[in-house]
């Protein structure tokens, strides 16, 4: 059975409210989308908060999806719809683009700065890397984690956040320069200070 | 040799977001460009920091736990179909209007019924009482005379009148007579 036919069955089974079928879906897309949320939000317990409500809407509202071959891209939009949701209440956060909340200097040990190479996949390197991710502007943030993290096609991004394919591109792109400069501020110019020099 | 590489068209590459013949350009580029490719190699390599971070695996409880929400939310169903809801105010509205006007035509029919029965016994009174009048009027009109004078024979014409029975003893009467 094709991926396509085991998700449409899936989806019609979960329609009808098939418990088994519900937790198919769940495992299938789970893990994806609570890091998709834990990336974004940056925190476990508020990442375990919204994957749970954002399946409990999945669940309740899976009537409503015409295609099946969709529900991917359908669940990420719920779960985006909740973040954004979470941010108006706790007002952590600046919706607007140009917002980009700079430094991360505070939120990181200083010891950090020194030799990068012994820092890569450490403890230490994932908090820089989520504060990295953290200072960034929602709308910059949920497209990074997306096309780097996560590794979705540009039109699939598009389809869930809702915006054109060339809005996409281009927060894509700033996204990435704003999260080039914040990594130099921690690894150091041998990230990549020169490379710029030279290519102005 | 051609200006340098746009960051957003580097961005797109490494995203493989190009078409083939742009990515060829591309490619060609970064071959001859040391610039360009430290550009490309920087952009890469945040990307493949970001990619190595461990996924973060979510709770081995939480599919129990959404799985118990739904379970409370279709109890919290269930019973609320085998207890009558209470109808919405649109829908009693809408059932008490039909029923308050058949009231309104049951009670103004009968009040109308009464009041047509009432009327036509009245008439039919007066009817009664204009017909005995004007028998007594012809009566009154062949017998008058202006100039009789009542007088105590009169009296005796009629025999009820309490003249005639001054004098006759009465057979129901069980005291004697007074002088």
């Amino acid at each position: 059975m094709s991926d396509d036919s085991k998700l449409r069955r899936l989806v019609e089974d979960g329609k009808r409210g098939e418990t088994a079928a519900l937790q198919a879906i769940y495992d299938e897309f789970g893990s994806r989308i609570f890091n998709f949320l834990y990336r974004v939000v940056g925190s476990r317990d508020d990442a375990e908060d919204l994957a749970q409500q954002t399946f409990l809407i999945t669940i309740r509202q899976l009537g409503s999806l015409r295609d099946p071959a969709q529900l991917e891209s359908w669940i990420y939009r719920i779960a985006r719809n909740e973040v954004y949701q979470r941010f108006r209440k706790k007002k952590v956060a600046s919706l607007d683009a140009e917002d980009v909340s700079g430094d991360v200097q505070d939120l990181v040990e200083p010891g950090l700065h020194a030799q990068p190479e012994k820092l890569l996949l450490n403890e230490e390197l994932r908090q820089v890397l989520q504060a990295v991710l953290d200072s960034l502007p929602v709308k910059l943030r949920e497209v990074f984690v997306l096309a780097v993290v996560q590794e979705m096609k540009y039109q699939t991004i598009a389809d869930i956040v809702g915006r054109s394919l060339l809005s996409v591109k281009t927060d894509i792109y700033r996204a990435r320069l704003f999260v080039k400069q914040e990594l130099r501020k921690y690894l150091g110019n041998g990230y990549g200070a020169a490379a710029e020099a030279k290519h102005k | 040799m051609t200006p340098h590489l746009s960051e957003d068209l580097i961005s797109q590459w490494i995203d493989r977001e190009l078409d083939s013949r742009q990515s060829e350009l591309v490619e060609e580029h970064l071959k001859d460009c040391e610039s360009c490719r430290a550009l490309e190699s920087e952009m890469s390599e945040a990307d493949r920091l970001f990619r190595a971070m461990e996924p973060v695996e979510p709770p081995p409880y939480l599919w129990t736990r959404i799985a118990a929400h739904l379970e409370a939310a279709t109890r919290e169903e269930t019973h609320k179909s085998l207890i009558p809801p209470l109808r919405p105010a649109w829908l009693r509205a809408s059932l008490l209007a039909p029923a308050a006007l058949l009231l309104l035509t049951i009670v103004s029919t009968i009040a109308y019924v009464g009041h047509r029965v009432a009327a036509r016994t009245q008439l039919a009174a007066i009817a009664e009482i204009d017909r005995a009048h004007s028998a007594l009027l012809v009566l009154n009109t062949k017998n008058y005379n202006p100039f009789h004078v009542p007088t105590e024979v009169d009296a005796g014409a009629n025999p009820f009148a309490s003249a005639s029975l001054r004098d006759e003893p009465n057979p129901f009467r069980t005291s004697p007579h007074r002088p």
